[in-house]
């Protein structure tokens, strides 16, 4: 049963990746560009670090070992509690398997398979791309990288019971569609966390000696002998050294724990698994505020002027998104970026000589720079998807009296009221706070309007362009054409129309490149016409959207 | 039941080599219940979407409520009512929200129809429940929703696939009489449906669709007519034209396996 379930989900998943023959040969290339590229990296910097490590202090080779082994359990940890929430509870084809003679056990097969195959394609490919760095810093023989890569297979065996006893867990106290929002926010915290410690110590330690920067996280590492990532570490360099007694008791050890592990979570399975499916449908009970029997919500009546149907639209989408915790959370790690970089400029003693002969002015539209930055994120963590929040839910607008045109214009909207609210008001309150002239001021929030309905502009286009409106989750709806090509469209209109502005304000700013009035010109009026141009192909597709 | 809401001549759609429907040619009247009959697969649901306006016809031309679909698709929309199978609605919004969305869409005011909304859930026994997500709804609560929605405006003409899919028998008997006073009224009710039995009981006609042909259009008497099988009921005349398995092939089916 096992087995002829697993072949269907296989000849499932190949039909589903090459559906589209012409988007399948783009996605394969794109894939192994970029994966080509992360395995060359990673490949290369694993090799040097190791090699400098070996050389400095060789006693600290098994540490970063163990802590290359708990850096892929987090990572895999991340990613795999959302994956097997996904796979145990919410899987569309799970009534069809529960209402068929299938065990419970052959269930939990399919889906600890299917689990650790969606956990472990990533970390597992940076993880054996990892040790391959390691092999060749240590000039290994073959048996340490096969070795190495039935080690990662026990460490991702590992994470996916452990992922599965956290889901079984949780959804007993919360139901399942809940946790997926909160698991998309805690993923988002914890990996901004990461992020940011990871910059606050790099930024204080001496950049020309990566095993210098990362000692005392690796020395803090060692000693974790009860640690199952210390027994993978330590495998590996007994196969190294020929200690295979060490080696014998570490593998037993992993295996050991695996096989306690897996026994585990199918035990937790077995119980608790009908708990948690009996509340897939539980979802939040909302009490109807009495505004909502008496006629128009608050929000309607404060957009009044525009035309209904466009109101119709940004309310709907704004309400949407504010309950959806997983499109909300991918605000975090942008927003934490911007902050630390603002921190980091605002720290900077050399930017501080630097802007230290600035006039006022100069400063004020210095300090816009990173509300910029924090609106394209927005926008890039957002609006791309203007289009995807729909799904097939978008025949309803195409059934409502809307035209093309204000459907985009709608999306736009959606998107430019509330920010043009936020950073507008920071804009002035900047300005105010700095002591800059009402006429700089005025010229601050006209520039941030123009920056802000570009960038929508750039982007709502390219939406109703790129969304697949059949995707499962907006986040899955816009692919590679969608999201990077116009966030660096966008960056670009943003650069030539603040080096625009500051002409026209009589602003000098230094570190913005030294660009004629002729190239600032033909950029612009290259983004406007493409704008322009893209806008009309969007219209069209539109209105000649079809439901499958 | 003179005037003609719905006319379309020689609608056709093809999707790639297949023919979904060919060169239809119908009318519906103000004042009628339609019944849109077909098996599985027969070209109902695409019929209707071109006649919504959600997909393009390959050739032919549709003209509802006396706008052509292709020409002018928003005047033909602010008209009508279309309840998709299954329904599309929001998950993120409650109920009463989406009501409120529908409302806005279409340009009217919720003020203006919040009675009306409030007595159509009442009488299909949604009002309690519309204060929550869309999210936790059962099929029959979303087809509901999805009803009240369509209603909302009050357009024309209702094109209706499937409209009492999932609902209870309570509901399902308060949406057919709904449907009847509506046709009272003048609206058009165009209704695509398996259910032969809500056909022949509040249909004022019915088209058979086979194989994207429509292969019969009239009253019941006028079908019984022209299959002249003198008081055979809807469901013998629908297998008789669309070639549904007889008794016996069934029982020889059963038997063999």
């Amino acid at each position: 049963m096992l087995t002829s379930l697993l072949r269907h989900r296989l000849k499932l998943w190949l039909r589903h990746s090459f559906r589209n023959k012409r988007r399948g040969l783009w996605q394969a290339l794109f894939l192994l560009v970029v994966g080509g590229a992360l395995v060359y990296f990673v490949f290369i910097g694993s090799s040097a670090l190791f090699g400098q490590l070996m050389e400095a202090n060789p006693l600290l080779v098994e540490p970063l070992l163990s802590l290359l082994f708990g850096a892929l359990v987090l990572l895999a940890l991340l990613s795999g509690f959302s994956l097997m929430l996904y796979e145990l509870f919410l899987r569309s084809d799970l009534e069809l398997l529960l209402a068929a003679p299938v065990s419970l056990r052959s269930l939990f097969g399919v889906k600890f398979i299917e689990g650790m195959a969606a956990v472990g394609a990533f970390s597992g490919l940076l993880g054996i791309t990892a040790l391959a760095g390691y092999a060749q810093a240590a000039g290994a023989w073959v048996g340490v990288t096969l070795t190495g890569v039935v080690v990662l297979a026990a460490i991702l065996v590992m994470t996916t019971a452990l992922a599965i006893l956290a889901i079984l867990f949780v959804t007993r106290v919360m139901p399942p569609r809940r946790v997926r929002g909160a698991l998309a926010a805690l993923g988002a915290v914890v990996g901004a966390g990461i992020w940011l410690g990871i910059q606050f110590a790099t930024q204080s330690a001496d950049n020309s000696s990566l095993s210098v920067t990362i000692g005392p996280l690796i020395e803090s590492w060692r000693g974790a002998f009860w640690s199952p990532t210390t027994w993978a570490a330590d495998a590996l360099t007994s196969v190294q050294a020929g200690r295979w007694g060490t080696f014998a008791l570490d593998f037993g050890l992993l295996g050991a724990l695996n096989v306690g592990l897996v026994a585990l979570s199918y035990g937790a399975f077995a119980r608790t698994f009908y708990v948690g499916h009996g509340r897939v449908s539980e979802v939040g009970q909302r009490e109807t505020p009495a505004s909502d029997q008496l006629g128009p919500s608050r929000l309607s009546r404060w957009l009044g002027h525009l035309p209904p149907s466009m109101r119709a639209v940004a309310i709907k989408d704004w309400r949407t998104l504010r309950r959806d915790l997983r499109m909300l959370s991918q605000l975090i790690f942008p927003l934490v970026i911007v902050g630390f970089f603002t921190f980091s400029l605002a720290t900077n003693d050399d930017i501080g000589e630097m802007t230290g002969e600035l006039s006022p002015t100069a400063l004020y539209w210095i300090l816009l720079a990173p509300l910029v930055m924090m609106a394209w994120f927005v926008i890039g963590s957002l609006s791309i998807y203007a289009f995807g929040w729909e799904g097939k839910a978008f025949a309803l607008l195409r059934i409502g009296p809307l035209r093309p045109t204000q459907v985009l214009v709608a999306k736009a909207l959606t998107s430019f009221i509330p920010l043009l609210i936020l950073f507008g008001a920071l804009t002035v309150g900047i300005g105010i706070w700095w002591g800059v002239s009402p006429v700089q001021v005025v010229l601050g929030l006209l520039a941030m309007a123009w920056i802000l309905a570009g960038m929508l502009s750039i982007v709502t286009v390219t939406a109703a362009l790129t969304t697949r409106f059949d995707a499962e989750h907006p986040q899955k709806s816009v692919g590679f054409l969608g999201s990077l090509p116009p966030l660096i469209a966008s960056a670009a209109f943003v650069l030539a129309s603040t080096m625009v502005v500051l002409r026209v304000a009589g602003v000098a700013v230094p570190f913005l490149p030294d660009w004629s009035n002729m190239v600032l010109g033909l950029i612009l009026t290259g983004v406007l016409v493409g704008i322009g141009l893209l806008g009309r192909i969007a219209v069209r597709r539109i209105e000649g959207w079809q439901l499958d | 039941m003179t005037q003609a809401t719905i006319d379309t001549q020689g609608l056709a759609k093809s999707f790639g080599g297949r023919t979904a429907v060919r060169n239809l040619s119908l009318q519906g009247y103000a004042g009628e219940i339609f019944g849109f009959l077909g098996p599985n697969g027969a070209g109902k649901t695409t019929t209707i979407r071109m006649m919504t306006g959600l997909l393009k016809p390959t050739s032919g031309q549709a003209n509802v409520v006396g706008f052509d679909v292709s020409k002018e698709p928003i005047e033909v929309k602010r008209r009508i009512g279309y309840l998709a199978d299954p329904p599309f609605l929001y998950d993120q919004l409650t109920g009463w929200e989406f009501l409120e969305f529908i409302a806005e869409l279409y340009g009217v005011t919720f003020e203006n129809v919040h009675q009306r909304a409030r007595r159509l859930l009442e009488l299909l026994e949604l009002e309690e429940r519309v204060g929550e997500l869309v999210e936790g709804y059962s099929h029959g609560m979303r087809q509901k929703l999805a009803l009240v929605g369509t209603l909302l405006h009050e357009p024309q003409v209702l094109f209706l696939d499937e409209p009492t899919a999932g609902l209870d028998p309570r509901s399902a008997r308060a949406v057919k009489d709904l449907l009847v006073e509506l046709a009272r009224r003048g609206r058009t009710v165009f209704l695509s449906t398996h259910i032969l039995e809500i056909a022949q009981h509040m249909c004022h006609r019915v088209g058979i669709i086979n194989e994207g042909e429509l292969i019969a259009v009239g009253s019941l008497d006028e079908l019984r007519e022209q299959a002249r099988s003198g008081e055979a009921s809807l469901e013998d005349l629908f297998l008789e034209l669309t070639g549904g398995a007889d008794v016996r092939e069934i029982a020889d089916v059963l038997e063999s396996s």
